[in-house]
């Protein structure tokens, strides 16, 4: 865990909250060394810092409860960090948590040239196409309530896209059966399938619409099966991730398939290999800057489509009439 | 400094002999990223608002959307409301609304076409 971000991040939890502390400290993977923690930022490279946001929101007060998002945040955080992840982690968070989380995240990513990694464990929902993730405070009676109460997967996107960042993922093992389906009038389990911003992957614990294990063991399958595979050195991260939903697949007997949508280019690891010789950084990314009129040079960054050649269709307004309204 | 909802009401023609899908972006950060303006409004005294809420005929987009869409038959006016929150009680006109809107069917960000209206009154 990297001092500069963590303490960053409990300085102004500790103003607010003194449970997020005793969460905090309550990790133990969080002991950290300060000095030691900027000797070896000093030593990385400007734009190859590793950031991630995990929660695991197990905790539910309205909702059953799922007993292992928080060790699934544990394995992932602690995983992560070995990676070279400075990580941001919490577990059984409220709304208000996980937005303020979900804000300093976003600050930090756009402080450099970072990686961004968001993981979540715990219930998540779909409601008319929307990707819902729920926190342990959320009291939903109906479909209407999500947006005031839970935390939606677009502004979790849309913070990460506004850094403006080289790469994000998004991983989700939010695909526990949908706990509101008798208040909900569209019943659908699982999560919707969302498309991936440029620059983006985003990980499902399983297929759109289906529901994903809590898992009998400390962890749930896949998050088991992804700490796992990510920490194999040498492995693209769309290859690591075929091979979760390749290993979870066989693990349940083909009941759950995880399932990713990417819209990245260039090469990543999270783990470095062979291919990674003579980086001085085992654990840092191959990355171009963000686009900014930059070639590419085999790293993540934006792609355009090449313009066809576009006839604009015709479309004829009326006047606006506006009115401010009171 | 006070702040209101800003309902604009407006009708739309697909002038085309066919049937087209109209898309009307929101706060997509798919344009941002790449420079290129979403559906916006902004007033005399500089402010920018982005485009909240709309409807086009009877679908609905709401806060957080990305784009609304729709189906526009040949020649049928269709009517639109676009509204923008928190716009300081105080404005009196847009100096520019611009309504950016995707290629039919298409996403693609660098397919847009943009509507501009200059000088609209917002009226108390």
């Amino acid at each position: 865990m990297r001092m500069h971000f963590t303490h960053g991040f409990a300085r102004s939890m500790r103003r607010k909250s003194s449970l997020c502390l005793m969460l905090l400290g309550s990790l133990g993977f969080l002991q950290v060394d300060a000095q030691q923690d900027h000797r070896q930022l000093d030593r990385e490279k400007p734009g190859e810092r590793r950031i991630a946001l995990v929660i695991g929101n197990g905790a539910y007060a309205n909702v059953p409860r799922l007993r292992n998002p928080s060790s699934d945040a544990r394995l992932v955080a602690a995983t992560l960090t070995k990676l070279g992840f400075e990580v941001l982690t919490g577990t059984d968070k409220s709304q208000r948590e996980m937005k303020q989380m979900i804000r300093e995240f976003g600050a930090q990513l756009r402080l450099g040239r970072a990686v961004g990694v968001f993981y979540f464990a715990g219930h998540g929902v779909q409601a008319k196409g929307r990707n819902y993730l729920i926190p342990v405070d959320a009291d939903i009676q109906t479909e209407a309530d999500l947006e005031d109460t839970a935390v939606d997967l677009n502004y979790v996107l849309n913070t990460m896209d506004d850094a403006q960042n080289a790469l994000n993922i998004a991983i989700l093992d939010a695909c526990r059966n949908n706990p509101f389906t008798r208040s909900f009038r569209s019943t659908q389990d699982g999560l919707a399938q969302v498309v991936a911003p440029t620059g983006t992957l985003i990980a499902y614990a399983t297929a759109p619409n289906s529901v994903a294990a809590d898992g009998g063991g400390d962890n749930s399958p896949y998050t088991e099966e992804l700490a796992r595979q990510m920490e194999k050195p040498g492995v693209l991260l769309e290859t690591m991730f075929r091979r979760v939903t390749e290993q979870v697949s066989a693990r349940t007997g083909g009941r759950q398939e995880p399932w990713y949508a990417a819209n990245v280019k260039g090469d990543f690891y999270f783990a470095s290999g062979p291919v990674m010789s003579g980086n001085n950084n085992p654990s840092s990314p191959v990355l171009d800057p963000p686009e900014k009129g930059v070639p590419p040079k085999g790293g993540a960054r934006l792609s355009m489509r090449p313009s066809p050649a576009v006839r604009p269709y015709r479309y004829t307004f009326t006047r606006a009439k506006c009115r401010l309204w009171t | 400094m006070p702040a209101l909802d800003v309902i604009c009401e407006l009708e739309v023609t697909n002038d085309s002999t066919e049937t087209r899908e109209f898309t009307l972006s929101h706060n997509d950060y798919r344009l941002r990223r790449r420079g290129k303006d979403a559906s916006k409004g902004i007033t005399t005294e500089g402010n920018q608002y982005d485009l909240s809420e709309s409807t086009i005929g009877s679908k609905n987009a709401r806060r957080g959307s990305l784009f609304n869409r729709a189906v526009l038959a040949p020649n049928v006016p269709v009517r639109m409301v676009l509204t923008f929150k928190n716009v300081a009680e105080s404005s009196t006109k847009f100096a520019l609304l611009r309504l950016a809107i995707y290629q039919e069917s298409s996403n693609d960000p660098s397919l847009m076409q943009y509507a501009d209206f200059r000088g609209v009154q917002i009226e108390k």
